[in-house]
């Protein structure tokens, strides 16, 4: 009797499995279809360093410091110091070697002038070595419409 | 065993063979997805804990060809499965063809369905599944329709 019992157990789990697997197979897939349709990041997320600047005038907010690049690390910064017409220290070279950066956001943390921030933007690989250095105005490119947030 | 006289003792839906010999279809369907390696004794293949199985070692079209003798098989069994026990090309208002390829299809996605949904058995769990269980119960079957027919 036990074995009867057991085998109609048996097909009736087995069912109770087709019947879940069934439910989803008429649901609408719920992969992503990642290259056609994309995730929106969520706002804090840490994608890539970009560099801030006042939406006015246009300029960078990054007064040269060096805070960021002293507080790196894994000193994926490297700064030079000039001077612009008005007297004021700007960043005569930014750069940021994407491929050193391990997207902590301490130099967002650190900023005292709001001018750089971890941007949710993604895909920045490359086929070359040398493209993951990023200048500047590739830096301000990247920032480009987006504002500090304070979130602390 | 004429497969013609089969399909045409099996006009009407109530005269199936699969609503007259329920156990006898569970047992073909069991044994039919074992002999063509699909899931849940697909332990050749076993993709999801081998890489591909055997046929990692294939590429190109002799892999292709072990996958069509696969796909092949399997609509060969649903076939046999839909001539023995669905009625064959038996079926209102459509050409018989088509009824007969409906019937095969439906049979092809329930042996894909058990393949989204059982997980493998082990070889020593089949063996004891297949000798143990099916055949006697085949026999038992078999014994029963003769005393009953």
């Amino acid at each position: 009797m036990n074995i009867i019992k057991r085998t109609f157990d048996g097909i009736y789990n087995l069912l109770k499995g087709m019947k879940v697997t069934i439910k989803y197979f008429l649901k609408p897939a719920i992969t992503l279809q990642y290259p056609k349709e994309r995730w929106t990041m969520p706002e804090r997320s840490r994608g890539m360093v970009g560099l801030l600047s006042d939406p006015e005038t246009g300029k960078l907010n990054c007064t040269a410091c060096f805070i960021c690049m002293r507080n790196c690390p894994v000193r994926a910064i490297q700064i030079t110091q000039t001077k612009d017409e008005a007297g004021k220290r700007v960043p005569d070279e930014f750069v940021i070697e994407a491929g050193l950066c391990i997207y902590c956001g301490i130099c967002e943390e650190s900023c005292p002038f709001n001018a750089i921030k971890m941007i949710p933007k993604y895909e920045f690989s490359t086929y070359d070595k040398k493209q993951l250095t990023h200048k500047k105005e590739r830096l301000a490119e990247i920032g480009k419409g987006h504002k500090y947030t304070k979130w602390s | 065993m004429s497969m013609q006289s089969i399909v045409n003792s099996q006009k009407h839906i109530w005269e199936w063979y699969i609503f007259r010999q329920p156990v006898g279809f569970l047992i073909y369907i069991v044994a039919a997805i074992a002999e063509i390696n699909r899931v849940p004794f697909d332990i050749p293949e076993a993709e999801q804990e081998l890489v591909a199985g055997f046929n990692i070692e294939y590429s190109g079209m002799k892999f292709a060809m072990f996958f069509f003798a696969e796909f092949a098989n399997l609509f060969l069994v649903s076939a046999i499965a839909t001539t023995l026990f669905l009625g064959g090309w038996n079926g209102p208002l459509l050409p018989s063809w088509i009824w007969f390829f409906i019937k095969s299809f439906f049979l092809v996605f329930v042996i894909m369905w058990f393949k989204w949904t059982f997980p493998r058995l082990r070889v020593d769990q089949l063996m004891g599944f297949a000798w143990k269980f099916l055949l006697p119960l085949a026999f038992i079957n078999l014994i029963l329709t003769g005393l009953l027919a």
